[in-house]
């Protein structure tokens, strides 16, 4: 079932000026409920604009954005309905912390759906869950947490809103290895419980290879492809000439195949790589 | 003569650091001792909040230690005399290239340090030149810095640096927000420096490739120094790198899974050439 729809969107900043720029020019794709969608794309590729337009944060200029069939800029109650449904998580969301304790900041976005103090109170719990937040982390004030504990608490928040699309700006950028693992795997779990969609916007091949659906490649404000994992890191050259990159373990397989025309292309985690290097290497001494 | 320290660019010796000098148990960093000599390349790897860019920030006195001494060239940078000669040999890339920038013409703002140090009009147009050639970035010398993308103001801000000539540059994360376009340039640039300018690099970073060209890694954890040694010596210690938060770079890690699975690769192998380089000849043996 397609419960985003976004159909021949456009939109420019600094219209008038000799500095007009088309941030997103007729762009269209849809996402199916459930579904994991990764969006890659060079820096002002136009991936922020284009999440931005999703709950209303910015409107077309040119064409719709549906969600659950209905265009989401008809009315005030649209654009409203629009903002608890879908869930934003910008880049960095740390730096949007304010509450004094983590439990009020997670709860302000589900007490301003006007929801009662008790159903807040038990969405805050459960999204304390997904992030693995104890009770003594949410008393404490969010500006005493380490960097990936804050990033948490943000994301958190978002979680607590219980969006039917969940959409995460870079969610993992700045994290360190143990930190982004955590996250991605906190990620799946809300997915896994909720059966929510999400869409995730990063810079990390590797990481979108081992999550994704289908991903998404934005190019210069135009959506450039749209295609499974396999569909989209088969074609290396073009993803570089993007700016982009394919995952370490594709890029590995791509250097083999120049020697070994006869080893599986279809290679995007390490673990997969390990896999098949060892079984092809058993075969070959075996022959 | 003394030689051998007269080759330390920079040499930490037993430093510690308080943010809250009151509370002076919450050191974040810890009787930390590294040099770095002329011409190194050296990769510092931590994880989020285990005093990595509080050690970019000792090492040209912006912050002072706590105790312990940080010297640059052999002057101590808790010396306020020296303040001065230290940066213009030490000097600091952050993370964010959009809290670097000062003027809204790139030239303009690769001309900044420069102009700071009172350098002649005519030395400092061959300079910018300079600076802006060895990073790519000559081209755009006239275009307005808000406008760049992030790899790009990230090289612009490297400009500025190199234009100040120090003879190190510290890199403090410079590449975690930047796409893979945007972290090549940052990564060949520092390269780049390296061999051809025989500057050295300090490499502040959470991505594990980008430490396996480094002549040296230090590893800190929780403001401690918890391993120093080359690439190979502590990419081969997967254990301790995962106990703090950190792992070996996905060429490593693949090498070890195929090892688990009996193909007897070589040990030290860190990156993709190597890697295909042994696969293939392992193959054909």
């Amino acid at each position: 079932m397609v419960i985003l729809e976004v159909k021949n969107v456009s939109y420019g900043y600094s219209h008038g000026t000799p500095f007009e720029i088309a941030a997103l020019r007729d762009v269209s794709f849809s996402v199916e409920k459930g579904e994991l969608v990764g969006i890659i794309g060079h820096t002002g590729s136009g991936k922020s604009t284009l999440i931005k337009m999703l709950n209303s944060l910015l409107k077309p200029e040119s064409g719709q954005v549906l969600l659950n069939g209905k265009d989401i800029n008809t009315d005030k109650a649209s654009i409203k309905e629009a903002r608890s449904k879908v869930g934003l998580c910008f880049q960095y969301p740390e730096y949007q912390l304010f509450e004094e304790t983590c439990a009020k900041d997670i709860a302000f976005g589900p007490k301003n759906m006007g929801l009662s103090e008790d159903e807040v109170r038990q969405r805050v719990l459960r999204a304390a869950e997904f992030v693995g937040f104890n009770k003594e982390l949410l008393n404490r004030s969010p500006f005493d947490l380490s960097g990936g504990q804050k990033r948490r608490c943000a994301i958190a928040g978002v979680m607590a809103m219980f969006p039917e699309i969940l959409v995460l700006d870079e969610p993992v950028a700045g994290l360190d290895p143990a930190g982004r693992r955590e996250l991605m795997s906190m990620i799946e779990n809300y997915r896994k419980a909720t059966g929510a969609t999400v869409m995730i916007v990063s810079h990390s091949m590797d990481d979108i290879a081992r999550i994704a659906d289908r991903i998404l490649v934005m190019n210069k404000g135009s959506l450039a492809e749209s295609g499974t994992v396999k569909e989209i890191f088969s074609k290396t050259d073009k993803l570089i000439e993007m700016g982009l990159s394919v995952p370490a373990a594709t890029s590995l397989i791509n250097k083999l195949r120049l020697k070994l025309p006869e080893l599986d292309a279809d290679v995007y985690t390490t673990e997969d790589a390990a896999r098949i290097l060892a079984a092809f290497y058993k075969r070959r001494k075996e022959q | 003569m003394i030689f051998m320290e007269d080759k330390h660019l920079l040499m930490f010796d037993n430093v510690s650091y308080a943010y809250d000098e009151e509370n002076a148990d919450e050191l974040a960093v810890r009787d930390v001792s590294f040099t770095v000599d002329r011409g190194e390349f050296v990769v510092i790897l931590g994880h989020n909040g285990s005093g990595k860019s509080t050690v970019a920030k000792l090492s040209n006195s912006i912050f002072l230690p706590s105790s312990g001494k940080v010297f640059v060239d052999g002057m101590d940078t808790a010396d306020e005399k020296s303040e001065f000669r230290i940066r213009e040999r030490v000097g600091v890339v952050f993370q964010n290239p959009d809290n670097q920038i000062v003027a809204s013409i790139v030239e303009e703002d690769v001309a900044f340090g420069p102009e700071n140090l009172g350098i002649e009009p005519k030395e400092i147009r061959k300079r910018v030149d300079n600076a802006l050639k060895a990073v790519g970035m000559y081209d755009y010398r006239l275009h307005e810095t808000h406008r760049l993308s992030g790899g790009q103001k990230q090289r612009v801000a490297i400009a500025g640096m190199i234009a100040m000539q120090p003879e190190c540059i510290v890199f403090d994360e410079p590449t975690a927000m930047l796409d893979p376009q945007g972290r090549r340039e940052v990564m060949n640039t520092a390269r780049e420096l390296n061999k051809n300018n025989n500057m050295a690099i300090v490499f502040i970073t959470h991505f594990m490739e980008e430490a396996v060209m480094a002549d040296k890694v230090i590893v800190i954890d929780n403001g401690r120094l918890l391993a120093c040694g080359t690439p190979e010596e502590i990419f081969s210690q997967k254990e301790m790198l995962v106990s703090c938060g950190l792992d070996v770079p996905d060429m490593v890690k693949l090498a070890n899974e195929l090892r688990e699975n009996g193909v007897p690769l070589r040990k030290g192998i860190l990156c993709e050439d190597e890697l295909v380089k042994e696969y293939l000849s392992i193959l054909n043996s």
